[in-house]
């Protein structure tokens, strides 16, 4: 039989919860910020210049690993340092013409290598404005947002080097879900 | 006695103390972090403001040989940028300053003759009505943009031919070092904790056969001298550990000072008149468990044992340990001083690695592969601490010392069973302590017959019959669990 006036002290729980705690959250924050900087990130769309596919107030998750171990697609929805300003300006934008192709924008249409391209993802009868014709490098990319008569894109800024694309958008994840999927395209 | 009361979170059983101060420490992380990110040196001229307060409608860029850029007569922050191919001007001259220009006119003067050879651009966005960049002499560039909206953005390129600008050796510096892809520093990650591990078990390995502990070629079935529990454990591990604590709390209760009570709701420990002898560092450590209450509840006793990031006598504790090692003549030097020198390292190059790591992906964008390299530092710093611990210091006596207790620690790790007797049951109690500290408890209750077992007076269960396993397998958690707990406050939790 325990004779209980005897105990005068117990310990049930351990200590340093927070210590551990810090512990774990200092080593999360460092995972955490080389996932930010090198595989994915998550961006907020702020600007009507990719819509219908992307509206203001879109969360997105950007995929910064891919171009890595691939090249950009056509029709692939990109972030995008800015040429003009790389250090603080980045855009969301589309891939259209790939390096050295040749891009033309006229009457209204996007013509690849003199080819006319039919991009479905965008609404019916839409009007590409700002005339041109630009040579692609073979490490230029030619962007362009979907909302194309209110879009500061290659247009403007021209060709964008490899070196300014930041990552690949794969998905809105808020305030609805979808993902963003590389389309196909049909010339003619 | 009352003692201090503190508010808890109900759910987690947060401490408040130190809720507070890490909340603190997050908080004053995050303001200098964000000091940092927002800072303007006013020592140093920002074209970043040159730009927003631009209010000619014609510009002056002169580049100089060294790569320093001067706008207006006044040298600004921008510099020349190397590339593979070229050295890059890549310059915004007007940025949504808020009024509206009918003409803006750029006009770069180059180092040399090579404004043909040098692909000007003009970047103009957000409502600027036409721009276009001509070359007007042999190291002159025009850049003129045409209605320039308050919200618009002009930038200016030129890609200058190698060899024209001499850039300073750190310019150089980051673009060699930003040319080196991600994999080859994620191979530098590995390298530098892989060369310090190496290095560091080199050295020990090289201390150790320097310093040979003799194996013992024959077991002693009794401890070679009166020494303490922890005292051992220090003389076989240089350190002051979760067993050491433990292996002094069961030979505490087998001189009768504590009493350990095991319950299906939880485990105590009870504290019996403290007449005998105690060491220092013993006294420090039933302060620490008791304080001087003659009755605490479990409330205030759990408190107390979360009360600290550290605690001061658990510090004391380890400390005596040390101490009375050192001077019984088996270390060159106190090991807690040779833990201190490689703790003092390994923290300042972790958290110099850690500062840098944040730094680079700030002030170094085209470095951001370096994070690799200063992750790879801060494994190494962690390797340095616990590595440079295991530093063997001890003296000829210590070796000598330490090759007799291996000894004893052979007979207690012997797998042939012991005969039944009641006499070999008190030894298995009164040697629980050493076989802890040598890690063979379990192999030493294995050396026992399950039947006849009488449960020692200094542990009380309210099961009832209860054999040498269940004493084992109640009484190791309950020792272990404590002793790690202890074990995490005695510093200030560097590891």
């Amino acid at each position: 039989m325990i004779n209980r006036d005897n105990i005068i002290g117990k310990i049930v729980y351990g200590g340093s919860f927070i210590f551990d705690f810090a512990r774990w959250l200092l080593l999360a924050i460092i995972i955490l910020t080389l996932v930010h900087f090198f595989i994915i990130s998550i961006f907020l769309v702020d600007g009507e210049s990719m819509d219908p596919t992307l509206t203001t107030g879109e969360f997105c998750l950007l995929d910064k690993i891919s171009y890595d171990f691939s090249q950009p697609q056509r029709g692939d929805v990109v972030v995008l340092n800015y040429p003009g300003d790389p250090q603080h300006n980045r855009y969301v934008k589309r891939v259209i013409g790939l390096p050295g192709e040749t891009v033309e924008v006229k009457n209204g249409s996007v013509f690849i290598n003199n080819k006319i391209l039919t991009e479905n993802y965008l609404p019916k009868d839409i009007f590409t404005p700002k005339d041109g014709v630009w040579n692609l490098s073979n490490v230029e990319y030619f962007t362009m947002g979907d909302n194309r008569l209110n879009s500061n894109d290659s247009r403007y800024f021209g060709p964008v080097e490899k070196r300014f694309l930041v990552g690949k958008v794969v998905w809105v994840f808020f305030p609805h879900f979808a993902s963003i999927i590389t389309p196909s395209y049909n010339f003619q | 006695m009352e003692g201090k009361k503190q508010k808890k979170i109900p759910f987690l059983e947060i401490n408040w103390r130190k809720f507070v101060f890490f909340s603190a420490f997050f908080l004053v992380a995050l303001v200098t972090w964000q000091l940092i990110s927002t800072s303007k040196f006013s020592a140093d001229t920002n074209d970043e403001n040159l730009a927003k307060t631009l209010t000619s409608s014609t510009v002056t860029l002169n580049v100089e040989g060294n790569g320093s850029v001067y706008q207006d007569g006044v040298k600004i922050k921008s510099r020349i940028s190397p590339q593979k191919d070229f050295d890059e001007l890549r310059l915004v001259v007007f940025d949504k300053n808020g009024y509206y220009l009918d003409d803006l006119k750029i006009d770069l003067t180059l180092p040399a003759t090579v404004a043909n050879q040098s692909n000007p651009q003009i970047l103009a966005i957000h409502g600027v009505d036409s721009s276009i960049a001509e070359i007007s002499g042999d190291s002159t560039i025009v850049y003129e943009a045409t209605g320039v909206s308050g919200t618009a953005t002009v930038t200016v390129i030129a890609q200058i031919p190698k060899g024209i600008i001499q850039l300073p050796i750190l310019d150089r510096l980051i673009y060699t070092l930003s040319n080196f892809g991600g994999k080859v520093w994620f191979i530098v990650a590995i390298i530098i904790p892989a060369l310090t591990l190496i290095y560091l078990f080199l050295l020990v390995l090289l201390h150790q056969r320097s310093q040979r502990v003799l194996a013992p070629d024959r077991a002693i079935s009794a401890p070679p001298m009166a020494l303490p529990p922890a005292v051992v454990g220090v003389l076989a591990n240089q350190d002051v550990g979760s067993r050491e604590i433990a292996a002094t709390l069961i030979d505490l209760s087998l001189r009768k000072f504590i009493f350990i009570v095991d319950r299906d709701r939880g485990f105590a420990f009870g504290k019996r008149s403290f007449s005998g002898v105690l060491l220092e560092f013993e006294k420090f450590l039933l302060s620490k468990i008791f304080r001087n209450s003659l009755k605490i509840s479990e409330q205030q006793i759990n408190e107390r044992f979360v009360d600290h990031l550290y605690s001061h006598k658990m510090s004391l504790f380890t400390r005596g340990i040390y101490a009375l090692a050192t001077r019984l003549g088996y270390f060159r030097e106190n090991p807690a001083r040779m833990h201190r020198k490689y703790q003092f390292i390994g923290v300042i190059l972790f958290f110099f690695a850690l500062i840098c790591f944040f730094l680079s992906f700030k002030y170094f964008p085209t470095l951001q592969y370096v994070s690799f390299f200063w992750i790879g530092m801060m494994v190494s710093a962690i390797i340095v601490i616990i590595i440079g611990s295991k530093m063997p210091i001890r003296t000829v006596l210590g070796r000598q010392a330490l090759s007799n207790w291996l000894a004893f620690k052979k007979y207690l790790s012997d797998p042939a069973p012991l005969p039944y007797d009641t006499k070999n049951y008190q030894k298995f109690v009164d040697y629980l302590p050493y076989a802890v500290i040598f890690r063979c408890e379990a192999l030493w209750a294995r050396r026992f017959a399950e039947d006849g077992f009488v449960v020692p007076d200094w542990f009380i269960s309210d099961k009832q019959g209860i054999g040498l396993e269940d004493f084992c397998l109640s009484l190791y958690p309950i020792i272990g669990y404590v002793g790690q707990n202890l074990a995490t406050i005695r510093e200030p939790g560097y590891k």
